[in-house]
């Protein structure tokens, strides 16, 4: 952290009121800032609630702005496990889906895309030690493809798995169950208006972990006649799954 | 559509919002201008053009109001359509709620993977004629009304037909049966509430059938989950409804009307021409299975219905077609697979593929040696190609040719006068 942090605040790209509150205070670096907490900073400073947003939206650019940060955030990160050691292997650590990123799946009918989804979601509550991340998930069904019963199953089969391999009692079926947040959206609207909720359902729900979306295509596939709204309206989607993907560290797979 | 005043926003945003004609909440989720693309703050939303499509002047009035109030309004927009139209809880909510359909034969359950076909979804049958898809369709028209003890949905029927007349005098042989095999367990079974629950209409061609999906068929179904109250607000008891909510759709055939109407305009017909408005005719039939696809899926959800679509096959014409089953000997002339195409096959949730082998030829098409067919009738196979609640569907992905003779995702089945019912392979 320290060679990003010693950056000066004045390099802080920030408007012109709430610049010169900053260099008044007499905070000379961007470690400073952070070393305090943020309530406090805004109280001192006497930001408006405008000010606070902007200050602590550049505070957390500039933190993962380095390329070492970066790495370090990765490298300490959980993966997913896929339950596969050949299909954990085609991921860049070997261990499994990577949180802080976009993973697409794409197949045929009949192929496992939707199962996969499932599988990643029990995963997730797993222990760290048999590739989990003891996180909840939430999974964006658009398909109705989500079979409350097979999931069952697979946890199920999970459990017993885990009681033989490691002699460990793992949660209870109902348990994982209720770490799986569902909710089936029907047309694009729902679709757009559910991912912009997530960064708050997110938020309210620190260990959510992955965001499945089963499938982010098919209502695309329908009613526009407009091709350009479409793609504008699925690069905003992508680009709000990303940054969320990115601030709270979470995988998110969309079939 | 609906309007924005049911957001709670400041009248000076709404106003702006509505000169703009971003009047309705689903145009304004929609829109997406620039500055709520960005998830941070907006102070740079100036240096975005404006979107396309947009007047300038337009989009300057939008702009006239802050980032914060563009914001505010489109959170408003999401969470309305959230709170209102997404059912949002957990796997286990879902568990406890979820129905199954059963077949109304122990065997068939089990070869789809135990209790028959899912709700919610779209469930596919396809196979050749006279294979016996109508049959199954009848039989789930029976069991659909059984409660919900027996795996039955406790519901009415809706038949949509796009090849004739409703099987009447078939379903009169079967009613009989089936109130004779349940009178023990459901001895309130009444032949005559049977045939009144079942809805029949024809979609004799493309117009009427995206009339019905689009405007009839919802509100029937609508009308018909409505519980009916007495004056004081209590659920009537003594005043039954006449009819059971509706819980199953069947359609039959999905295919038959866009397989008849397909047609390439005579102006494009010389050369070059000729293929453009083929493609162009087979890109519109797409989007309209999309749409009836999705609208049939919203529907099934939000009703808790099974929706049973049949489908014809088309013939194969490749050197060597990838084998619908696994390790089934192919017939070059015999190679089949459903009709419209991965559009279709996207759109569907389940897909089950009846087969059958021609009588009289001594041709083995099956692989698993079956039991031998008695006095001589056409040895008949049910497949599960693919389904999201069984873990190994024959013609899926996975174990291709692992599939064992009593596996589930595979059955031989008969007809007979009660119906279809599945033969326990030894």
């Amino acid at each position: 952290m320290s060679t990003v942090s010693s950056r000066p605040a004045v390099t802080l790209r920030l408007s012109g009121g709430l610049r010169e509150k900053v260099i008044r205070s007499g905070y000379g670096t961007v470690a400073d800032l952070l070393a305090v907490p943020f309530e406090e900073l805004a109280t001192e400073l006497k930001l408006t609630q405008e000010q606070s947003n902007e200050l602590i939206w550049q505070l957390q650019g500039s933190l993962s702005r380095t390329a070492y940060l970066t790495w370090e955030r990765e490298a300490t990160s959980v993966p997913i496990t896929a339950s596969s050691s050949a299909l954990d292997s085609l991921f860049p650590r070997g261990k499994g889906v990577p949180p802080g990123k976009i993973t697409e799946f794409c197949g045929r009918s009949g192929t496992g895309k939707t199962q996969l989804g499932i599988q990643l979601c029990i995963n997730t509550q797993l222990p760290v030690a048999m590739g989990g991340s003891e996180g909840t998930s939430v999974f964006i069904d658009t398909e109705g493809s989500f079979i409350a019963r097979r999931v069952a199953q697979i946890a199920q089969n999970s459990v017993e798995q885990m009681y033989q391999d490691m002699a460990v009692q793992g949660p209870a079926v109902d348990d994982l169950m209720r770490g799986i947040h569902y909710c089936r959206v029907h047309s694009a609207i729902e679709l757009v208006a559910m991912v912009r909720m997530l960064r708050g359902i997110v938020q309210a729900h620190p260990k959510i972990k992955l965001v499945v979306i089963d499938t982010i295509s098919s209502l695309f596939r329908s009613n526009f006649s407009d091709t350009q709204a479409r793609t504008r309206l699925v690069a905003n989607l992508g680009r709000q799954l990303v940054s969320i993907a990115r601030d709270f560290d979470i995988a998110v797979s969309r079939n | 559509m609906t309007s924005i005043n049911v957001l709670d926003l400041p009248p000076s945003v709404q106003e702006t919002l509505i000169k703009v004609n971003l009047d309705t909440v689903e145009d304004l989720l929609l829109y997406t201008p620039p500055a709520i693309a960005d998830d941070g703050p907006s102070s740079r939303y100036k240096r975005h053009q404006p979107a396309k499509g947009t007047s300038i002047s337009n989009y300057d009035r939008l702009m006239g109001l802050t980032a914060d109030e563009i914001t505010l309004a489109y959170d408003q927009a999401s969470a309305y359509v959230f709170e209102t139209r997404i059912a949002y809880g957990t796997a286990l909510d879902l568990y406890q709620e979820e129905d199954w359909l059963t077949l109304g034969d122990d065997v068939l359950d089990r070869a789809l993977g135990g209790s028959g076909i899912m709700t919610r979804g779209i469930t596919e049958i396809a196979g050749e004629s006279a294979v016996g898809k109508t049959q199954f369709c009848l039989q789930l028209c029976l069991t659909a009304q059984l409660p919900k003890e027996c795996g039955g949905l406790d519901g009415s029927v809706v038949w949509l037909s796009t090849e004739g007349k409703f099987p009447y005098s078939r379903l009169e042989t079967m009613i009989h049966h089936f109130v004779t095999k349940y009178k023990d367990v459901v001895p309130d079974l009444d032949e005559d509430t049977i045939r009144n629950s079942i809805y029949f209409d024809s979609m004799a061609d493309q117009e009427t059938q995206l009339h019905i999906f689009n405007y009839q068929l919802p509100v029937l179904i609508q009308d018909s989950h409505i519980v009916v109250e007495d004056e004081d607000g209590n659920e009537s008891e003594h005043q039954e409804p006449l009819r059971k909510p509706i819980k199953l759709v069947i359609i039959d055939s999905i295919a038959n009307n866009f397989r008849s109407e397909l047609t390439v305009s005579p102006a494009g017909a010389e050369s070059n021409g000729g293929h453009d408005s083929f493609r162009s005719s087979i890109l519109q039939r797409s989007s309209e299975l999309c749409e009836i696809g999705q609208r049939l899926r919203t529907l099934a959800d939000q009703h808790g219905l099974a929706v049973v679509c049949v489908n014809q096959v088309t013939d194969v014409f490749e050197a060597d077609p990838p084998a619908l089953l696994p390790n089934m000997k192919s017939d070059p002339l015999n190679q089949k697979k459903p009709a419209l195409g991965l559009v279709w096959e996207n759109t569907v949730n389940a897909r089950i593929v009846l087969q059958r082998n021609r009588l009289g030829e001594g041709y083995d098409v099956d692989p698993y040696a079956a039991p031998a067919p008695s006095n001589g009738e056409p040895q008949r196979t049910l497949s599960v190609v693919f389904a999201p609640w069984t873990s190994n569907s024959v013609g899926g992905g996975r174990g291709g040719g692992s599939g064992g003779r009593e596996s589930v995702g595979h059955c031989y089945y008969r007809i007979d006068d009660a119906g279809v019912s599945g033969i326990v392979s030894e």
